[in-house]
């Protein structure tokens, strides 16, 4: 596998499989991260355009202080914050979530999760999206959101204990709660 | 593990794949943006700076216009005060009749 440092050398000559090459390693990161935490497949989108045109009109300055990796996960959460600060409510968009409307219907889990994470504030979901469905380590998280291992571990319990909260409520507020 | 547990645990399967089209969208906004780099000239700066330039020309133009109204006003109601203005128009030649009676000190009339 082609090491980053050389994708970046052959995307700073212009190489366009570079930069597809690129892409096809971090695309998936940056759409799922977004479309978790903006809650809409049209933002994700352009959120996603963004931090792959910004890499590529950057990519000439680029000093190697962090890896590419750490580059992508940081734009990412810096940009996808920025869509939240511009939307004045910071929640996920409530067209994508329209179980509310569907009285008497069953809700899925997937979506139940998905309307949790709703809930919660964009820090807090973005911690749990990075940790949870990213999979990613106590370290990159630190260096994407540009705090120490130990934040990040208690960030996290405050997050997992945030969302068990708003779980419960939610269960309670749709008579699905059994505890 | 209870309701909640099962719910946390469910988020692992909130990976979302990006739609095919994307990379094909990226690429040609990439290659969009290097074509308006490349081309020198006005046209290379109108695709650059786009409405920002139609914009600033139409201000210039805007600013050039208000000034040579203003002047071209000011002038003529400067006519306007040192001149019978009417009187001009209708007989144009009557302030310069005081020439015909110009002795040029020939002794002959002209």
């Amino acid at each position: 596998m082609v090491e980053d440092r050389d994708l970046i050398e052959r995307l700073r000559k212009g190489d366009l499989r570079a930069f597809e090459e690129v892409y096809h390693r971090y695309g998936s990161f940056v759409y799922s991260v977004a479309y978790n935490v903006l809650g809409n497949p049209s933002e994700a989108e352009d959120l996603a355009q963004e931090v792959f045109l910004r890499l590529y009109r950057k990519v000439k300055g680029f000093m190697f202080r962090s890896s590419l990796k750490t580059y992508i996960y940081r734009a990412t959460v810096n940009t996808a914050l920025n869509y939240l600060r511009r939307r004045k409510d910071c929640g996920i968009k409530e067209e994508t979530l329209k179980a509310d409307d569907r009285p008497g219907e069953r809700w899925e889990d997937k979506e139940l999760v998905r309307e949790i994470l709703r809930r919660l504030s964009p820090e807090t979901r973005l911690i749990l999206v990075l940790r949870e469905v990213e999979g990613l380590s106590y370290e990159e998280i630190g260096r994407a959101l540009g705090m120490g291992v130990n934040t990040v571990k208690s960030r996290l319990n405050r997050a997992r204990e945030e969302f068990r909260k708003q779980g419960r409520i939610l269960l309670k507020q749709e008579g699905l709660w059994t505890g | 593990m209870d309701r909640i547990d099962r719910l946390y645990e469910g988020m692992k399967g909130l990976k979302e794949s990006p739609p095919k089209g994307l990379w094909g969208v990226i690429l040609k906004r990439a290659l969009e943006e290097e074509r308006r780099r490349v081309v020198p000239g006005w046209r290379g700066l109108l695709l650059r700076g786009g409405w920002g330039v139609v914009l600033a020309c139409t201000l210039v133009v805007m600013v050039g216009a208000i000034r040579y109204y203003t002047h071209y006003k000011v002038s003529r109601e400067a006519i306007y005060c040192l001149y019978d203005y009417d009187a001009v128009i209708q007989n144009p030649l009557a302030g310069l009749e005081w020439e015909d009676d110009l002795d040029d000190g020939t002794g002959i009339d002209s």
